[in-house]
């Protein structure tokens, strides 16, 4: 039988059984396979826009003022929001508009004068609140007040967002169940995005939230969120307050915007929160197989689970076993590589760590020892990992045995 | 010589990049939808599809597993029928200033353009994203994707100029089969307030182009066709009531649309967040009903329209979303005409049993036959075919005829939508085998004479 055969037939066979290999591996996953996730409650807007697209000398926004306040509730975050929009009225006469809010907006006022948000008849709830509102003219002030503009659920369950590398890395398919780290994302934006006034020059947004909870801008390295100089006024834990009965240390982040031109893009931030609630996250298995610097047998298997510390850290139980130097049980933690090197190049550059251990002789005798380790890990597959593992045990002297050095290489996969 | 009475010719400028992304999202997640019954062991439900959806921009359960089988298998056997790179290829070249060659650059393929090789490179740059430590690492490579095709798109506009609605109808002229309709409804889109509540990194909510441009090009050229003779095309305008006022929507379209006015119908497209029963569209359906001004919806679980992790519109193009419009215009005793409905494409032939809405489409059809001025017609645009569906189809078609709405059922392709399905008109008429005793083109033009009786 030759090769070219066996690997025709082989070809054969995976052609004719595709679906069935697809359905065997989809099925093999439906174990994993999460609850539903919950739906992340969002207001899509914060002000309040008119109801056609206004032209530039009609009413135009010359300040627009967005707060978020944010309080959490465990892994849940609810925020507030109030947009104050200074508006001019370039025409000579009152004008009246009719304006559209979020549906749960509880409150809009012109000059603190309030007015009557109507919500439509409307089953699937798509359309906005609407008023109707005068604008005398010169400047007015709206604003609009949603009691509850997030309702977000960062539960393991619910939420979107990952941040721990080394176990994305380390263990791609298990270390998302459970108990994985998560997050949400929300999106401020400007009410320029809608078009509908006749411009936008200049928007402020202020966000508030409990300093026991990160945020990042989407679109960046979750560690590592560039805090933009030019477009974060200010960013510091600075204050404590009681609120709704709960004392909480907030955190104010504040952006500032500025129409350029005519083409200027309107403010809007899609921003990811996360707790820091979580301390240990789930990791997987390892299996490995390697060398071992040794005179009677060299060859070595080793097995074990491992979870992680926050993004710097592993937790690691390992099994090693081979015929004449017997079995070894080593508890070992490790430092993760933090990610100072881009991590978009890690399917060339491997997440590596580096730590210490207790090899614990199991048989013939019990005794132990102290261990360093390096490992280094490539994303080869995406529900697997390979990598390799260097292991140095020193083993002090024994009634029966001299002090002794034992140095492995092992190739290991993490599921 | 018949009626093609669903065709769309706008282009990349008149549609904002945030569509182009779900429109090849939702490519991706109804291929795999396809192999998830078979897993589950029961139908796909809504849950199913809402954990299937949030799973998708994760790269969760199953999708890493999914692209990594599928990419292996197809660089075995050539392709299993997630996506086929080449065809995706032409509907983006086709609406684009792109070139092949960017395109293939950009989907990570070479000339051969696989399949396996264009799912590999998606499953690479989203674990790369992953590994990252992005949100939403499939989402997020997507984005990156229809970023780089768009920034190709506006090289090419830089030295081409955009593409106007003149040059996409020659195109589509071009297309083998399209030689044999004498009337042609073009349906325009609205994409200016779509997407304005979606947000997706790097991608933009605006067209390029917005409506009013593609109204007037549209309008130019259908006056140039019509002038000319060879062709009766009927442009229908596309009507979205966010943005307007109360009356200047109605306004105008009772200045602009009409058997001697510019525009010959209506189009709604309840997805993209607008509901039938939007009070600003009640005195235009009245008009429509007394000028029996001809009206097509979108009606399918697929297509254009808002489809963020937060939210799904798709719904709103359920064909019962229109039932109190259509029962209201039936009780209307001033009324003077008839109101004609197309609920278009048929049926989701793509959805599983308890996401297709053939049977609705049927009922409303048999409920509202025009004998009290409302009449429900339906056109098989975007049927496109494969083993799995063509029993639905089959059985679609046979309850239609048995149930003696055939002469209510109209003949549409929708052109560019189906390219990377179908490649020419021919492709698409031929896959629907009207040879199967069931009916010819022909056979739908008593639909069309019925359909726009009053404005043709």
């Amino acid at each position: 039988m030759t090769l070219s055969y066996c690997a025709k037939r082989f070809v054969s066979r995976f052609t004719r059984n595709i679906s069935k290999l697809l359905a065997f591996t989809l099925t093999i996953m439906t174990i994993c396979k999460p609850d539903i996730w919950a739906e992340q409650d969002q207001a899509t807007r914060l002000g309040v826009v008119p109801q056609e697209r206004l032209s530039g000398d009609t009413l135009i926004i010359t300040d627009e003022r967005i707060e978020v306040d944010c309080i959490a509730h465990g892994t849940q975050l609810d925020c507030e929001s109030k947009s104050r929009l200074t508006v001019e009225n370039k025409r000579s006469s009152p004008s009246k508009f009719v304006l559209e809010a979020d549906r749960r907006a509880s409150s809009l006022k012109i000059d603190d004068t309030s007015l009557t948000l109507m919500i439509p008849k409307d089953s699937e709830k798509i359309q906005p609140a609407f008023a109707e509102a005068e604008f005398r003219p010169g400047v007015s002030e709206l604003f609009v007040h949603i009691p509850r503009a997030f309702h977000l659920d960062a539960s393991p369950k619910s939420g979107d967002m990952f941040f721990t590398p080394i176990l994305n890395i380390r263990h791609p398919l298990l270390h998302e169940y459970p108990g994985k780290p998560t997050g949400v994302e929300i999106s401020i934006k400007s009410v320029g995005k809608y078009h509908r006034w006749g411009r936008v020059d200049r928007t402020h947004v202020q966000l508030t939230l409990p300093s026991n909870w990160r945020w990042m801008l989407t679109g960046e390295n979750i560690l590592e969120p560039s805090y933009n100089k030019d477009t974060i006024k200010h960013a510091s834990n600075e204050h404590s307050e009681i609120k709704n009965h709960l004392s909480k240390t907030e955190e104010k982040i504040e952006w500032d915007w500025s129409r350029t031109s005519d083409d200027s893009t309107p403010f809007t931030k899609k921003i990811g929160l996360a707790p820091h609630a979580h301390t240990f996250f789930n990791g997987g298995p390892f299996l490995g197989v390697g060398i071992a610097h040794s005179n009677n047998w060299p060859v070595r298997v080793r097995a074990g689970y491992e979870i992680g510390i926050e993004s710097w850290g592993l937790l690691n139980v390992a099994g090693e076993y081979s015929p004449k130097n017997n079995f070894i049980i080593i508890p070992s933690f490790d430092i993760a590589e933090i990610p100072y090197i881009p991590r978009v190049l890690h399917s060339l550059i491997p997440a590596t760590s580096c730590g210490v251990g207790i090899p614990l002789y199991v048989k013939p005798h019990r005794f132990f020892g102290i261990r360093g380790q390096a490992s280094a890990h490539w994303p080869v597959v995406n529900f697997m990992s390979t990598g390799i593992v260097f292991t140095l045990d020193y083993f002090p002297s024994q009634h029966w045995t001299a002090p002794f050095l034992l140095g492995t290489a092992m190739f290991q996969v993490g599921l | 010589m018949y009626t093609n009475a669903h065709i769309h010719l706008f282009s990349t400028d008149h549609t904002p990049s945030i569509q182009l992304y779900h429109l090849m999202r939702g490519t991706l997640h109804g291929a795999a939808r396809r192999l998830l019954p078979t897993v589950l062991g029961h139908p796909m439900t809504v849950a199913d599809l809402k954990n299937l959806d949030r799973s998708m921009d994760r790269f969760e359960w199953p999708w890493p597993i999914l692209f990594q089988v599928a990419s292996g298998a197809s660089s075995t056997i050539g392709g299993i029928g997630m996506i086929d790179p080449r065809r995706l290829i032409n509907m983006f070249t086709t609406i684009s200033r792109m070139t092949r060659e960017d395109a293939r650059g950009i989907l990570g393929v070479d000339m051969s353009e696989k399949e396996g090789d264009f799912l590999k490179n998606l499953t690479d740059k989203t674990n790369i994203n992953r590994q990252a430590g992005k949100l939403f690492p499939f989402r997020d490579t997507l984005c990156d994707i229809i970023s780089e095709l768009f920034k190709a798109h506006q090289n090419g506009v830089k030295q081409k100029g955009v593409i106007g609605q003149e040059e996409l109808w020659n195109v589509f002229l071009q297309s083998q089969g399209a030689d044999q309709y004498n009337r042609v409804i073009v349906l325009s889109v609205n994409f200016d307030e779509a997407f304005l509540d979606d947000d997706l990194p790097g991608l933009s909510s605006t067209p390029g182009l917005d409506f009013a441009a593609q109204m007037d090009d549209l309008e130019k050229l259908a006056k140039k066709v019509n002038d000319q003779g060879a062709i009766k095309m009927l442009p229908f305008l596309c009507i979205d009531p966010r943005g307007h006022s109360d009356s200047s929507l109605e306004t105008f379209v009772l200045e602009h649309v009409g058997k001697t006015k510019p525009w010959k119908g209506l189009k709604v497209y309840p997805p993209m967040g607008v509901l039938p029963t939007d009070d600003r569209f009640r005195k235009i359906f009245d008009f429509c009903q007394d000028n029996g001004i001809p009206v097509t919806s979108h009606c399918s679980i697929g297509g254009a329209g808002v489809r963020g992790s937060d939210r799904n519109f798709a719904d709103l193009a359920h064909p019962l979303k229109w039932m109190d419009v259509l029962v209201r215009l039936e009780q209307r005793n001033e009324r003077t005409g008839t109101f004609r409905l197309c609920l278009a494409h048929f049926d989701s032939l793509e959805a599983s049993d308890e996401l297709s809405w053939g049977n609705d489409i049927m009922n409303l059809m048999t409920r509202f036959d025009g004998s009290k001025g409302v009449e429900v017609f339906s056109d098989i645009s975007f049927n496109v075919i494969d083993e799995k569906s063509r029993e639905k189809y089959n059985d679609n078609v046979k309850k239609a005829k048995d149930l003696g709405l055939a002469p209510r059922v109209l003949f549409g392709s929708d052109w560019w939508n189906y390219l990377y399905e179908c490649e020419t008109e021919k492709e698409f008429i031929d896959q629907l085998d009207f040879d199967q005793g069931f009916w010819e083109t022909k056979d739908f033009e008593p639909a069309a004479d019925s359909f726009l009786q009053d404005v043709v």
